[in-house]
């Protein structure tokens, strides 16, 4: 397997996974409760995937694993913000 | 300033070759802040707890008046406001709150029709629809005219009264607008020509329906807030990851490709997290 057949696979189950997550959180709808706990699932998912994937391409370092996290707690954050009810207006 | 907010944006020797908007202390206080302003924006901590009330474009005239339009559109009667209806309404809607549901029927299964009897309208056709989390009359109406079910309550020929209410209060530990619109009929004689009843039992349900519409945003400061600040850290991210691949710079970090694809999932999940729902 060339790099760029090993990238395209790793996008390729991202992007798969990513869409996986979103359309079954939107099924869960209007149980927000759940929405919300599901996006923290998929959240902690992409954290993972995207460390797996350094560590088997050998450039994982410490700054890489917490990049990723900041990202997803990011991503949670964000939806949290929302689902309390931001700002209120 | 220029340079601060290149700096802020584009990777260059002075913030490391990585966009200072990306370095690991900003994203912290961005993450920070969210958290912690969910928290004290809440009602739970906010003095200022009544805002939901206030920020809300919905009043009971304007659904009348936007429900009237679409009938009026589609050649039919309007409808008039019945204060038995509104009663009605008024106790379904305490009563999803009360027991925190949000369905037609409640848990122990009282139907839509106890509470328009209890209001005392005998009516021989009888419709309901509901909705949540809508900041503004239009957007309800229309959200209703989107869904083949309640388009066929909003504008049944076999309906000659509606009432509203508009109520806030907590549904699933969510702050929420609460919509019951139900509609009656004290005539077995539906009020306009070329009707057909047909296979349709008077004295029961019309057209009560359980799906669910296509979600629609809310129309907040909030929504729009974190719309901008994720597409804004989308437009970072590209840049930064243009740019380096220009200078061909090499350094330890994460793909930034990973992020924007991740980031547009949340995206698309925060319109689902902040939408409005009909019933």
């Amino acid at each position: 397997m060339t790099k760029k057949d090993y990238h395209f696979g790793y996008y390729f189950f991202l992007i798969t996974i990513l869409v996986v997550g979103v359309l079954l959180i939107i099924r869960l709808s209007p149980e927000k409760n759940l929405q919300m706990l599901s996006l923290v699932g998929l959240s902690i998912i992409y954290a993972l995937v995207g460390i797996i994937h350094h560590l088997l391409n050998h450039d994982l370092v410490g700054k890489i694993v917490v990049e990723y996290i900041l990202v997803a707690l990011l991503g949670i954050a964000a939806a949290f913000f929302i689902f309390r009810g931001g700002f209120g207006i | 300033m220029r340079d601060f907010l290149y700096c802020l944006i584009f990777p260059n020797a002075s913030n490391n070759h990585r966009a200072k908007f990306l370095h690991f202390r900003v994203l912290s206080v961005v993450i920070a802040f969210l958290i912690v302003g969910s928290f004290f924006f809440s009602s739970d901590f906010n003095p200022f707890a009544s805002r939901l009330k206030a920020i809300a474009d919905i009043s009971t005239q304007e659904l009348l008046m936007f429900t009237n339009e679409k009938r009026a559109e589609n050649g039919l009667p309007v409808l008039v406001r019945d204060e038995q209806l509104e009663e009605a309404a008024n106790m379904k809607a305490d009563d999803m709150f009360a027991k925190n549901y949000w369905a037609h029927n409640s848990p122990d299964g009282t139907t839509p029709w106890v509470f328009i009897k209890a209001a005392g309208y005998e009516y021989i056709y009888a419709g309901e629809n509901l909705a949540r989390g809508f900041s503004d009359s239009k957007d309800v109406v229309n959200a209703w005219m989107a869904s083949p079910e309640h388009k066929k309550n909003l504008l049944s020929e076999n309906f000659r009264d509606v009432g509203f209410a508009v109520k806030t209060g907590r549904l699933n530990g969510e702050d929420t607008f609460l919509v019951v619109q139900e509609f009656g009929n004290k005539t077995a004689v539906p009020v306009a020509v070329n009707t057909d009843v047909e296979g349709r039992e008077e004295g029961k349900v019309l057209a009560l329906n359980l799906d669910q519409v296509t979600p629609r945003p809310a129309n907040s400061m909030s929504f729009n807030f974190i719309i901008i600040l994720i597409l804004g850290l989308i437009a970072v991210f590209f840049a930064d990851m243009l740019v380096i691949r220009r200078k061909n710079i090499m350094r330890f970090v994460g793909h930034n490709a990973d992020h924007i694809i991740f980031l547009m999932a949340i995206l698309i999940l925060i319109s689902v997290l902040s939408s409005g729902y009909v019933l």
